[in-house]
């Protein structure tokens, strides 16, 4: 009767994938990974950092690489990765497309015009150009969701991303000839995704946000679920589809546009990461999300680490959008082509 | 005005846009009735699902459901009462068969779905009651539309409503699984819930439902008891296309389109 019961309870977990003690297990793994991560990323660079050197005598070299440079830059890598993967997570589940994806979406786009127009105008100074990404970034994604929304198909919004992306980018170019040569040097590099250096009031300000729009996204993933099923379905199970709608499509505005507003153009983490995670842990999202923001920040702050290793092949840092597009196109064109097939 | 009507409404208009698709129906549907809604394609039955669970705005004319005018119903509070079983399901859903019937639960649960044991015991029973509880590991886009249709109609029956509303609910399905489905329902109508079934099949309407609702071409032709209503002329009229009667040996009525001589 025991082993029937026991059976009976296995037959119930392997059908029901959601439990909060998976979760734990799952999502306490990839806090160690990121844990990790962070260590590694603090510790690898052109310059090797001896951690008790540092520890103990923060007025050091050694504690001044650690403190001002590898930490906050480690911490920025984490916070942008765990946004992108998130957000991601979210959109291919209100979009009901597995390809949807705040840089595909035309966020970047819109957040990227922004900067380049504050940094044509000389705006450096008072957060200029982290300003206008976020609100290049929010417009961006309100129109481009708008015009997605008008057809229900769930391409409509991925394509108008699609071809807002080509008129951002059309717009960049038509000013970047326009620019002097070192305006244009600070453009390139702001463009091609890098995490550079944060004021620590900066990073709290931003981990801060961070916190609250994931933890928005994560408190509706419930509700995500039923809307990843057609929004009348989710309707006619008792989920204010419109509000919804609403409160998740504002938290990964802000959330996406202020990850843009710090590390510039970082592609693809919300296509790979949520990706990997589904095959893993199948497309719950209340599990989905928060292991998407981990394994986001996991991902990213070891991509990054990966292009610091780089610089002794290159003698040149390469921005690390560079490394997640490398990944992250061949994966999208990958997971188009077998679309028809996906689970 | 009875409370006591799951659904009721009068000079009701429904249609998408300024084109009404059906117009001035009154109609009352009490607990412990199963309507079925025939008609030809394009008639407005599934639009009219759609107007009752508050999906496409009524273009007049009034909806009460349970004494309530549609339109004072929020979401959650309507899904415990009514549930829907749609027409299509698009199969992208990496869901297994149990957690897509667990969602029916979800309006009964807490803001995060969390399963109690209750909601996993209904999930399960409704699944063996249909025969399908060896679905319930399976990922729901690698199934048949026959079995994904089962689930669905596992999910509304879990959703334990008063008031069930079965777009097709035969669709896809063989006969022995179009009869069980219908049964099941009838079973639960027995037991005091109400039902609207939007069929394509006049036998199934004849064989389960007490009521039948004829539409065709934006008005109603007919409405009434099954009994009443369901005749080879009426239906005839209803499909434009010449039918044959017959009856069973246990008094049933058959319908079936005249062959050529």
């Amino acid at each position: 009767m025991t082993t029937v019961a026991l059976e009976d309870a296995a037959r119930v977990a392997a059908s029901v994938r959601f439990t909060p003690a998976r979760a734990a297990l799952v999502l306490g793994g990839l806090l160690l990974l990121v844990v990790a991560a962070l260590g590694v990323s603090v510790l690898l660079g052109e310059y090797p950092v001896h951690l008790v050197r540092a520890l103990s005598e923060p007025g050091t070299p050694d504690g001044r690489v650690l403190f001002g440079l590898r930490i906050p830059r480690a911490l920025l890598g984490a916070m942008v990765g765990a946004s992108l993967a998130a957000s991601g997570s979210a959109l291919q589940s209100l979009l009901r497309n597995p390809l949807a994806d705040p840089f595909v979406l035309g966020v970047s786009g819109g957040a990227a015009l922004g900067a380049t127009l504050a940094l044509a105008l000389g705006l450096q100074a008072l957060a200029g150009p982290s300003l206008f990404a976020f609100v290049g970034a929010v417009a961006a994604m309100t129109l481009v969701l708008a015009a997605g929304r008008a057809r229900s198909s769930p391409y409509a919004a991925l394509l108008t991303g699609v071809v807002f992306n080509a008129f951002a980018a059309a717009v960049i170019t038509c000013v970047k000839t326009l620019l002097t040569p070192d305006r244009l040097g600070e453009v390139l590099y702001w463009l091609a995704g890098n995490l550079g250096y944060e004021r620590p009031r900066t990073l709290l300000v931003g981990g801060a946000l961070q916190l609250v729009a994931l933890g928005v996204l994560w408190a509706e993933s419930a509700r995500l679920n039923l809307l990843s099923l057609g929004d009348d379905e989710a309707a006619s199970l008792g989920v204010p589809v419109r509000r919804t709608r609403a409160i998740v499509l504002v938290a990964t505005s802000l959330s996406v546009a202020a990850a843009v507003a710090l590390a510039g153009l970082v592609g693809f983490v919300g296509l790979i990461v949520p990706h990997v995670l589904r095959l893993w842990l199948g497309p719950d999202q209340r599990l989905l999300i928060p292991a998407s923001a981990l394994g986001g920040a996991a991902f990213l702050v070891l991509a990054d680490a990966g292009t610091r290793m780089l610089f002794g092949v290159f003698h040149a840092e390469p921005p690390v959008g560079v490394v997640t597009a490398v990944l992250g196109g061949p994966l999208f064109v990958w997971l188009l082509s077998r679309r028809e097939h996906t689970p | 005005m009875t409370t006591s009507a799951a659904l009721e409404t009068s000079a009701l208009s429904v249609g998408y846009g300024p084109c009404a698709v059906v117009s001035e129906l009154s109609l009352t549907v009490a607990p412990g009735a199963l309507w079925a809604v025939l008609g030809p394609n394009g008639a407005g039955k599934s639009t009219l699902l759609r107007t009752v669970l508050g999906f496409v705005p009524p273009l007049g004319g009034a909806l009460h459901l349970f004494g309530t005018p549609l339109e004072r119903w929020e979401r959650r509070g309507l899904a415990r009462r009514v549930a829907w079983v749609p027409q299509t399901f698009d199969g992208e859903s990496g869901f297994t068969g149990l957690e897509l019937v667990l969602m029916g639960r979800s309006p009964h649960q807490g803001g995060w779905g969390l399963p109690g044991p209750r909601d996993l015991a209904i999930a399960r029973a409704v699944m063996a009651e249909l025969r399908i509880a060896h679905l319930a590991g399976r990922v729901v886009s690698r199934l048949s539309g026959g079995e994904r249709r089962l689930l669905l109609v596992a999910r509304a029956l879990a959703q334990e409503p008063d008031l069930l509303l079965l777009d097709e609910p035969t669709a896809f399905l063989d006969l022995q699984h179009q009869a069980q489905v219908l049964e099941r329902v009838r079973a639960r109508v027995r037991g005091g819930l109400a039902a609207i079934a939007v069929l394509h099949d006049p036998n199934l309407a004849a064989a389960f439902a007490d009521a039948v609702l004829l539409l065709r071409d934006g008005r109603v032709l007919g409405q009434g008891p099954a009994t009443e209503l369901l005749d080879s002329d009426r239906l005839g009229r209803l499909y434009g296309l010449g039918l044959a009667e017959a009856r069973t040996d246990s008094g049933h009525r058959l319908f079936a389109p005249r062959g050529r001589p």
